[in-house]
């Protein structure tokens, strides 16, 4: 008896939960369900928060619910996967950032997916700038004396970065190609030690994001000697660009945006163009980007492609010609 | 004084109604996903941080690090009575809490954690306030070097942590240590023995071994055993420890509180490795060491106050400097930003409603914590009473649920089935998880700080040496190593022969 009662609790379980799996999906009239994205990095960091906070915007833009969910691996190349296996019915997205498809291929090998070609391309939200800062004591006041100086000693700079494969490494490698400046980066766990061990004065300098350095730079403690936009960053006028220096090579920005899997409906893709460059238009919504020292960029998923792939054939010259 | 006027109209801030409502929500939420497995603070923050949108900073603050001190009064929990640690930071809590259980002292070590906690936070708070800016600096001066040179002493604790033979503690120290090795390697961007499987790229999960070690052998090895529940046959002695408890716990709690903040004041330190340090100094001090892994109280006190305190001490660089310790609080730092502050050593001058507020709430927190755990006690120690055919489908699914809602990716409840059934074998051929959790620790953080170190100082390997921290920490694990060979008639020899028999 009291085994066909938990067979039976069993089964309604079971039930339950296919209940719970189904999930709503349609073409037209897109959006009407929930909407998952996915977040291929795990919570606390930039682009969680980044994406929690813009959700709630996009949520109401779409009068649907935005679940963010975190399914953090491999420098987002695990969550990513996980998506463009799902149904291409536009309920389940990924929340891409750039060095997750042009900076990752070239370091690992054996990608599940080609990043390129089996990645669709839906709209570009936001970049975010990279930064090169050293400690307030430090004898560089420019970014050309760090030039000058790595050029008379090769090797003898090191810099911190928050590891290998994110956009601040590969800025460094940048500036190594591009202005024939040798410094030895090493690489962290992340922005919070690679700052660390600036602040510990472990390091000569640091590779970074923006974001992640700022309070440290409001509170006087490092200075911020360039940053790799191709622009001056609109919160900050006076940080000059490497760009505007000549090193028109020196050029890397996180750029975040929403990917999905191929086969997507043209639907759904207009109507993530539309709504995202509607919301990019309300001053809150750029002031809550704004917030995070991000620089809203909207860009459509052809323009956004092709972004992508022009960096992504950059890096790999720079990869090739570096290596020797 | 100036810190107490500070301090008192921190608690004017903390009292207020909205702010002890948020305080509790807080707490609450951190003390259940502390009991369940696998849901660590992070993936709660982050899931808490737009509700908190809406509300002003310093409430917002409050509920987020309630959540993460509170998860630490919960963890203990499943240690204690399934053998299953909650969090990471409990898994020593297992070796003699479980047994504790097992004799009837579930209620006792349910207690003595709550009330570890408890004192390790209240003390760990004046010392935040105290010490903060002081610690702050010094912790700055941990380069790779220091990180490497304490990394070796906390490996070398094992000869006291082993409770049997300490060749088979070696055995699974390298064990941990390759399983550290596994995934994308930060300073060149390799994959180490991934085997093509891209859920292996950020490595094996702490949470997906600890729990299928702990919890899912315990269950294989408990259905192997007849059907006989050994706790329904001890009676429950009592739901709170006794006089002769709470004498051998107070020194425990007060060393354990001490390493617990210190460490967890160093950036990039876990939680997980100052309730080893402090499991391994009660056993070394105690006039029985053969008795820990047996049910000693002092092995739950130490290291239940120590992860509390650590998590308290955490708070210090994240507070005074800006920089996160690690993901819980970095979601802090980036809930400060939303809120228009500035974080880090200007937070105090410019926004000291959110700095004193915040200091405040975290004693107002801990009694919260007290009066909510208390009354749980003799919740949770019924549990022992369900029925075996009934509590062991619902430990597995609790390690189902989670092993997979740490990253969910259901690859990690294939790691948790292995490391089961690893686990099943090590506690048949007599070989222990505790040395293996360490080393997985240690091992990676020891691996990229040697590898950094060597990069900075251009190869030369004096740099561990020369630096003094780095060195004394060298030298100090030095000792603790070969201590047992030096004090021979010292009941610690006794106990490693009696070991190696």
């Amino acid at each position: 008896m009291k085994i066909r009662r938990l067979e039976r609790c069993i089964c309604f379980l079971l039930l339950v939960i296919c209940f719970i799996g189904a999930a709503p999906a349609a073409a037209q009239d897109y959006p009407k369900g929930t909407i998952q994205l996915v977040v291929p990095f795990g919570s606390g960091g930039a682009t969680d928060i980044f994406w929690r906070t813009l959700g709630d915007h996009f949520s109401k833009a779409f009068k649907t619910t935005i679940a963010i969910v975190n399914k953090p691996g491999g420098g987002g190349i695990v969550g990513m996967s996980g998506v463009l296996n799902a149904k291409p019915d536009g309920y389940t997205l990924c929340a891409g950032n750039s060095d997750t498809v042009n900076i990752n291929p070239l370091f690992t090998k054996n990608l599940p997916f080609d990043t390129i070609e089996d990645v669709n391309y839906i709209v570009k939200v936001a970049n975010f700038p990279q930064s090169l800062v050293v400690r307030t004591e430090s004898p560089f006041k420019t970014f050309e004396d760090v030039i000058a100086y790595a050029r008379a000693n090769p090797k003898k700079l090191k810099a911190s970065t928050p590891g290998v494969g994110t956009n601040p490494a590969m800025a460094l490698r940048l500036i190594s190609y591009d202005a024939k400046a040798d410094i030895v980066p090493v690489g962290f766990s992340g922005g919070g030690e690679s700052i660390t061990a600036l602040l510990g004065g472990h390091v000569d300098m640091a590779g970074i994001a923006l974001p992640a350095a700022r309070s440290q730079v409001q509170a006087g403690k490092v200075r911020v000697l360039a940053i790799f936009s191709k622009e001056r960053h609109p919160l900050y006028p006076d940080i000059p660009t490497a760009y505007e220096k000549g090193y028109k090579q020196t050029l890397v920005d996180t750029g975040m945006g929403v990917v999905g899997p191929k086969g997507l409906p043209a639907e759904v893709i207009k109507k993530w163009e539309t709504v995202v460059q509607a919301t990019l238009k309300d001053p809150a919504v750029i002031a809550a980007i704004h917030k995070f020292d991000f620089v809203p960029d909207y860009q459509n998923g052809a323009q956004y492609k092709k972004e992508i792939l022009d960096e992504f054939n950059m890096f790999k010259q720079v990869m090739a010609q570096s290596a020797n | 004084m100036d810190v107490f006027r500070d301090l008192l109209f921190g608690f004017s801030i903390a009292t207020l109604p909205m702010n002890l409502l948020f305080c509790f929500i807080g707490v609450l939420v951190g003390t259940l996903i502390g009991v369940l497995p696998g849901i660590g603070p992070p993936a709660a923050l982050s899931l808490l941080l737009p509700v908190t949108f809406h509300v002003p900073p310093v409430s917002a603050i409050i509920l987020l690090a309630g959540i993460m001190y509170g998860a630490m009064y919960g963890g203990s929990t499943t240690s204690i009575l399934v053998n299953i640690p909650g969090e990471a930071a409990s898994v020593v809590t297992c070796l003699d809490g479980y047994r504790m259980a097992r004799q009837g002292r579930a209620g006792a070590a349910l207690g003595i954690s709550a009330f570890g906690s408890f004192i390790a936070g209240t003390v760990s708070i004046f010392l935040l306030i105290f010490l903060a800016p002081t610690l702050a600096k010094f912790a700055l001066r941990f380069g790779p070097p220091e990180y490497f040179s304490l990394m070796i002493m906390g490996l070398s604790i094992l000869v006291y942590l082993a409770r049997g033979s300490i060749i088979n503690a070696l055995i699974m120290v390298c064990f941990g240590l390759m399983l550290g090795t596994v995934g994308l390697d930060n300073m060149t961007g390799v994959t180490r023995f991934t085997y093509k499987i891209t859920s292996l790229m950020d490595g094996l999960g702490l949470v997906q071994i600890v729990i299928g070690l702990f919890g899912v052998s315990e269950v294989f090895l408990n259905v192997e055993r007849a059907f006989k529940q050994e706790v329904l046959k001890t009676k429950i002695k009592g739901l709170l420890p006794n006089r002769e408890e709470w004498r051998r716990s107070i020194f425990p709690i007060g060393r354990g509180t001490i390493i617990g903040f210190f460490l967890g004041v160093i950036p990039g330190m876990s939680v997980v490795i100052p309730t080893f340090l402090s499991y391994t100094l009660e056993k070394r001090l105690s006039k029985h060491p053969e008795k820990f892994g047996t049910g000693m109280i002092e092995g739950v006190a130490g290291p239940e106050s120590a992860n509390n305190a650590a998590s308290c001490g955490t708070l210090v660089p994240m507070l005074s400097l800006g920089i996160p310790t690690g993901a819980a609080t970095a979601l802090l730092l980036g809930a400060l930003m939303i809120h228009g502050l500035r974080p880090g050593p200007l937070l105090m001058t410019e926004s000291p409603e959110v700095f004193w507020g915040v200091v405040a709430s975290l004693y107002v927190g801990n009694v919260m914590l007290l009066i909510l755990n208390l009354p749980l006690i003799p919740l949770w120690v019924k549990i022992l009473k369900i029925p075996y055919h009934y509590l062991f489908p619902l430990i597995l699914l609790f390690c189902i649920i989670g092993s997979y809602t740490t990253n969910n990716n259901s690859y990690d409840i294939i790691i948790m089935t292995i490391f089961g059934m690893i686990g099943y074998l090590m506690k048949k051929l007599d070989y222990e998880a505790a040395p293996l959790v360490l080393a997985l620790v240690l091992g990676p953080i020891m691996e990229n700080a040697v590898r950094r170190s060597l990069v900075i100082s251009d190869g030369d390997v004096t740099v561990f040496f020369t630096r003094p921290i780095s060195a004394f920490f060298l030298i100090a694990g030095l000792l603790i190593l070969f201590s047992p060979l030096f004090l021979k008639k010292t009941r610690v020899s006794a106990e490693l022969r009696t070991g190696e028999e």
